[in-house]
């Protein structure tokens, strides 16, 4: 390719533009990382009768949704092995059952 | 699964939604102010379908796209960050609004930017009117400032995750069992 067809003077036409998306991208990233580095601005706040940092009450409210997580899907486990249980138990029923029916079977034909 | 309105009547969606915006009011003033300009350039582009071709000022602007496809774009912003504003802060499980605000952002403020130039340009060049550049520059830089605080709000978000040990680096945070 001969690098006197290449067209200068529309690369730099456009290179506003591309500076404008440039100083954005620049922008997220460094909100990105002021909101990762510093987290929660943080102000004392009244819990109560309590003053405390309101980081404190962030970091009580995530380890609380945490929880929250966590219990409903220990729920599911317990609501699972409750079925499980429940079939156990109906599996037991009827091999009681059979074991009774058989007993009789057997004694019916000592007689 | 459960939605974010699971248990609540109309009246108290209503309510909490008055709420949420008037306790987020002050931190995201800028983005309410901006939706006015925002929408009265799509509004502006919709009646005068020939803007980009009455001023040379529009020239950077025109280049990217038409009147038409620049009015649905901002248009679109605009609903997006309405709904992300009224959405914030209301319904805790909707963790995505302020991706909603950064995008709106971001478009509106490469927008703003191009128009700028364009009149700064125009000044410059044609003798265009010197008014409307530092306007729109302004607009611009109310936009960054937005883009800014939308992705502190992102990031605030990721390291209060990352606190409770639920981050897991991947684009949904909890981890699926």
């Amino acid at each position: 390719m001969d690098w006197q067809t290449i067209p200068i003077s529309e690369i730099l036409d456009q290179l506003p533009k591309g500076v404008a998306t440039a100083v954005a991208l620049l922008l997220i990233f460094l909100g990105y990382r002021r909101g990762t580095v510093e987290g929660a601005p943080k102000k004392d706040m009244e819990i109560a009768g309590a003053i405390v940092d309101n980081s404190a009450i962030f970091k009580l409210a995530s380890a609380i949704e945490a929880n929250t997580t966590i219990m409903a899907r220990n729920q599911d486990y317990a609501r699972s092995l409750t079925e499980s249980f429940n079939r156990h138990s109906d599996e037991i029923k009827e091999l009681t059952r059979e074991i009774r029916e058989g007993i009789t079977a057997m004694l019916r034909s000592q007689r | 699964m459960r939605s974010a309105t699971d248990g609540m009547t109309p009246m108290l969606i209503v309510r909490d939604i008055f709420h949420g915006i008037q306790s987020h009011f002050k931190a995201r003033a800028t983005e309410w102010i901006m939706a006015f300009p925002t929408s009265m350039v799509a509004f502006g582009l919709a009646i005068q379908p020939d803007m980009f071709s009455r001023s040379p000022s529009y020239n950077a602007v025109s280049s990217w796209a038409s009147e038409r496809t620049w009015m649905w774009v901002i248009l679109f912003c605009f609903f997006v960050r309405m709904i992300a504003l009224v959405v914030n802060g209301t319904f805790r499980s909707f963790k995505h609004s302020p991706h909603l605000r950064v995008s709106a952002s971001f478009v509106c403020f490469n927008f703003w930017a191009w128009l700028s130039y364009g009149f700064f340009d125009a000044f410059f060049e044609s003798h265009g009117a010197f008014f409307p550049a530092p306007a729109a520059l302004t607009f611009c830089m109310i936009e960054g400032l937005n883009i800014y605080r939308a992705t502190t709000d992102i990031g605030v978000h990721h390291s209060e995750l990352k606190g409770a040990g639920l981050w897991t680096g991947r684009r949904y945070p909890f981890r699926k069992s």
